[in-house]
Formats: structure tokens, C-alpha cells, sequence
């Protein structure tokens, strides 16, 4: 897993990506999502 | 420990010829791109800090103002230089490490052309854009269409690109990753490092940009923006521009100093450490904001870890020059290597300090930030391209270089200068903030600043003179090749002779 293509491929270029997104652009998008 | 070099790799496999591989005029002409936009970069640089010691020699001039220039500088230093000079590289670098060539010949010329195209159309939308903004056609055309009002460079921190290049950028940056993915999945075998931080750099180049382009253009606003924001500037540092320069160190140290990475173990750790961490550190951009603080201090907890991992991968590639000191003397590209991840070290170590919330209180806003970009953007990632520049272009031209002198004057005068700098600007970044936390006028801090912004001119100059220095070498040294009408010619398999610095 650690370095076969598809390993590197989906967890660490797409599923950190997206688990970073959603912890640190999605959830202030959340919490803030009916202020001005 | 289970040792691993790009010529371990090849080890197993029937080696096809170098010229099948590589398209070295492609590899020429993005470093001659990458060597313009550096050197229009630093000239920019230059303007902006002879306007802040009042001696602007543009004065008055609407087009060339020091705020467009100030934008032109980070633009051109990371689209057109560090950006071509990879791509460069890597059209040497994986098509040598898998032995199959990038998907298509004709698709990266068209990407080159393309890429070129788009760093020009962002200069042209920077400098031109706020001039043309409040024309009245051009806000019908906006009201009518519902575009984004502004011609000019966006509102986002290192995303100034202007919202109408976002769409093209982007189909440049798929095509890239699909024009090098080819070989990568076509080769067979255990993937060497380097090609586990290409891959992964391919897939988070995209996202990134998309992110931080798209989103707060077009979805989100205020704090979220902000969020995004911080996101996407730090992502383009440790998602786009580290795990390639880190990829070739792990491709060149090793053929240059013709043994093995000193340990597997730590590539591992190095490669899913950055992986994890770094793409979780973007809010410490953005401490003290209405964000919520749960997330800064996991921005900052995510900091100081990587300065943890950052430390195994110094570690490693200290291990594998083991005890060749002498190469750092003797063999220019490998001193590039090793100054700058020395350089590297520092900036993390700085980072680890620098986004804690009682160090922020301190130089926030301050020209210690300045200091700190400087010295990872140029003291690492440039000196790293110098690095492979320095080794590589007597291998596509067929010559050695014209000049040792020259390459050293080079090397010193961009490291000194840099270092100088850094140190110049971290310095008065401190003076900066104790000004301002004593609330004393603005001015006193600004007439403060100025021995450490004079002295920053000479520090840029320095750097300035070391890169006039290895364009004239790189004239010299064709125009020896025209000379003595020698074809480029590469063989496969080359070791650093002549301190790495000749065709040979």
C-alpha cells in the first residue's frame, strides 16, 4: 500500500487532500454558512 | 536497510536509449523560459525594494507601479520559473526513471506553449487589468454575463492569475499530470521514491489549484475564504512545489554521488509524513481570525509535526553523503543540493516557531515573512534548480561548462546573497513588530526599516549579479558549442564527472 501506485495514488494524493479539505475549508464553510 | 537509488531501480531492467527517452529540446527550452521569467522575477523583486528606500526609478508610472511589480515578482517566481524549470526537469527525470517516454512528444510542446501563454496572460491581466477595470464595456459585460468584475489579478494571495486564465490553468495542469502518469503507470516494477512524491504532486497540484482559484471566486466568501485561502497558499509551497524538489533530490543525490539513498525506512516516513501533515497546516496563515480556533491549533499542532518529519528527510539524505564530505567542495551540483536543504531545515525549524500564537503576536505582517518565503522559495527550491541546471545543461548541450569561475561566482553570490537577505529581513522583522506592539506612528517603524531595506537592495543585487553570472556562462558555453560544432550528446547512465559540471 505504502508504495504501490495505487496507494500513493488515492489515499495519499486524493484522500488526504479531501480529508484536509473537509476538516480545515468545509467545516468553517459549515459553521459560517449563514453569516453574511 | 533495504537500499534504493534510481540505478537500483534500473538494475532488472533492459535500459532503452537515452534519445528514445528524453526530449531534450523541450528539456532546453523550458530552462531557457524558466532563466526569462527569473530573471524579469528578480528585476521586479528590485524595483519593489528600491520604491520602499524612496528611490523608485519608475516613479509615476501607472502601468509599472510597485503594487503590479510586487505581484509580477511572485508570479513569475513560481508560474514561470519554478513551475518551467520543473517541468523541464521532469521531462529529463521520469522518463529515464520508468524508461518509457511521456505519453506524447506533440502534447508537451503544446503544454510548454500553453504554460508559456498562461504566465504571460497573468502578467498582461496584473499589470494591464486594474488600468482597464472600470471601463464602462467592461462592466456591462460583467453585469450582463455575471462574471467576476475583475480583469485584473484576483484577490487571493498567490492565486493573483485573473479568474478568465483559472479554466485554462487548470486543462494545463490535467494535461501535465496525464502527459507524465503514462509512463509512471506504464512502468513495471517497485515505484522508486521520486515517483511516489510525482504522482502524489500531480494530484495535488490540480486540486490545489482548483481550490484555492475557484472556490472563493465563485462559492465562498469572508471567513471561509479565508480558510481556503490559507489553504491553498500553503498547499502550493508543500503540495506542489516541495514534493517535486524533494522527488529529484531523491532522483539526482543519489546518481551523483553513485551510491544508494542511506535508508528506505526514513523515504517512507519522509514521503506519507509530508503527505499527511502538510495539506493541514494552511489556517497558522491565518491566526487570531474569526476561524475557529480548534482548527488554528491543529494548523499549528500539523506545523510542528512536520518539522519532525522535514528531520528524517534531512537525516536520510546526511546519511547517504555519509562520509563524502569532499563532494560538497568539489562537486557544484551536490553543494547546490545539500546548501539548500540545509536552507530547507532552517525554514521548517522557523516554521515550527513562527506559527505558534505567541510568535505570531510578534512578526505577523512583519518583513520576517518576507525573509521566510525568500529563503524557502530561493534558498531551497531555486538553488535546487540552479542545482540541476548546473549539471545538466552540459549534458543537453554536449559541452562543459565555459566557465568553473563563473558557476561559482553563481553559487556564491546566490546562497551570500540570499543568506544575507534572509538574515537581513528576519531581523527587521522582529524591529517591525516591537515597533508596532509599542504603538508608536507607523513612521517610526517605516524609518526603522531602512537600514534593513538598504541592505536587502544589495542582497538582491548580489542574487541578481549570481544569476547575470550563469546566463553569460550558458551564452559562453553554447557559443563554444557552435564553435566547435559538437551535436548534443547524452549517453544514459551518466555520473557526475568533473564535479558533476561536465557532459562527460
Amino acid at each position: 500500500m505504502f508504495e504501490s501506485k495505487s496507494g500513493i495514488f488515492f489515499i495519499a494524493g486524493i484522500g488526504f487532500f479531501l480529508l484536509a479539505f473537509l476538516g480545515n475549508g468545509v467545516v468553517p464553510m459549515v459553521m459560517y454558512k449563514d453569516r453574511p | 536497510m533495504k537500499k534504493h537509488s534510481p540505478a537500483v531501480a534500473a538494475a532488472d531492467h533492459d535500459v532503452p536509449d537515452h534519445h528514445d527517452l528524453v526530449d531534450e529540446p523541450i528539456v532546453i527550452a523550458y530552462y531557457v523560459a524558466a532563466l526569462t521569467f527569473i530573471t524579469i522575477s528578480m528585476l521586479a523583486g528590485l524595483l519593489v525594494a528600491l520604491q520602499l528606500v524612496h528611490w523608485n526609478p519608475l516613479q509615476g508610472v501607472e502601468l509599472l507601479s510597485p503594487g503590479r511589480w510586487r505581484m509580477i515578482h511572485t508570479n513569475a517566481i513560481a508560474y514561470g520559473f519554478l513551475a518551467n524549470a520543473f517541468l523541464g526537469t521532469l521531462h529529463w527525470a521520469v522518463p529515464r526513471l520508468t524508461f518509457h517516454p511521456v505519453a506524447s512528444k506533440k502534447l508537451s510542446w503544446f503544454i510548454f506553449g500553453a504554460w508559456q501563454v498562461i504566465v504571460l496572460a497573468t502578467a498582461a491581466g496584473i499589470v494591464l487589468g486594474p488600468s482597464l477595470q472600470d471601463q464602462p464595456w467592461l462592466l456591462d459585460l460583467a453585469r450582463s454575463w455575471r462574471i467576476p468584475l475583475g480583469l485584473g489579478a484576483q484577490g487571493v494571495e498567490w492565486g493573483e492569475t485573473p479568474f478568465w486564465i483559472d479554466p485554462v490553468a487548470l486543462v494545463g495542469l490535467a494535461l501535465v499530470a496525464v502527459n507524465f502518469m503514462v509512463p509512471i503507470a506504464k512502468s513495471r516494477g517497485p515505484m522508486y521514491v521520486t515517483l511516489w512524491y510525482f504522482m502524489a504532486a500531480f494530484v495535488w497540484t490540480f486540486l490545489t489549484y482548483a481550490m484555492g482559484n475557484l472556490l472563493p471566486e465563485y462559492a465562498v466568501a469572508g471567513t471561509s475564504a479565508g480558510a481556503i485561502g490559507g489553504l491553498f497558499i500553503h498547499d502550493l509551497v508543500g503540495l506542489f512545489v516541495t514534493p517535486l524538489g524533494w522527488g529529484l533530490m531523491y532522483y539526482f543525490v543519489p546518481i551523483l554521488l553513485k551510491k544508494p539513498i542511506w535508508s528506505h525506512g526514513l523515504s517512507l516516513v519522509g514521503f506519507w509524513g509530508l503527505a499527511f501533515f502538510y495539506p493541514l497546516q494552511g489556517i497558522h496563515h491565518f491566526l487570531y481570525t474569526p476561524i475557529p480556533m480548534f482548527l488554528q491549533y491543529g494548523a499549528v499542532i500539523s506545523t510542528i509535526a512536520v518539522e519532525l518529519v522535514v528531520a528524517t528527510v534531512v537525516i536520510n539524505f546526511f546519511g547517504t553523503l555519509g562520509s563524502k564530505w569532499s563532494e560538497i567542495v568539489t562537486n557544484l551540483p551536490i553543494r547546490y543540493f545539500y546548501t539548500g536543504m540545509v536552507f530547507y531545515f532552517i525554514t521548517c525549524f522557523q516554521c515550527a516557531l513562527q506559527v505558534t500564537l505567541t510568535f505570531q503576536k510578534l512578526i505577523h505582517f512583519t518583513d520576517w515573512v518576507v525573509g521566510h518565503a525568500h529563503l524557502v522559495m530561493f534558498g531551497v527550491f531555486s538553488l535546487w534548480l540552479f542545482g540541476i541546471m548546473t549539471y545538466l545543461f552540459p549534458r543537453l548541450l554536449g559541452r562543459p561548462w565555459h566557465s568553473r569561475a563563473l558557476c561559482e561566482y553563481h553559487y556564491w553570490l546566490s546562497a551570500g546573497g540570499l543568506f544575507v537577505m534572509f538574515l537581513d529581513l528576519t531581523l527587521a522583522g522582529i524591529f517591525q513588530g516591537y515597533y508596532w506592539a509599542s504603538l508608536q506612528p507607523w513612521d517610526v517603524s517605516t524609518n526603522g526599516s531602512q537600514p534593513f531595506w538598504i541592505t536587502r537592495v544589495f542582497a538582491g543585487l548580489a542574487m541578481f549579479a549570481g544569476l547575470l553570472c550563469f546566463i553569460t556562462n550558458l551564452v559562453l558555453t553554447v557559443r563554444d558549442r557552435e564553435a566547435a560544432g559538437t551535436p548534443a550528446a547524452v549517453g544514459r547512465g551518466r555520473s557526475g564527472s568533473a564535479g558533476g559540471m561536465a557532459p562527460a
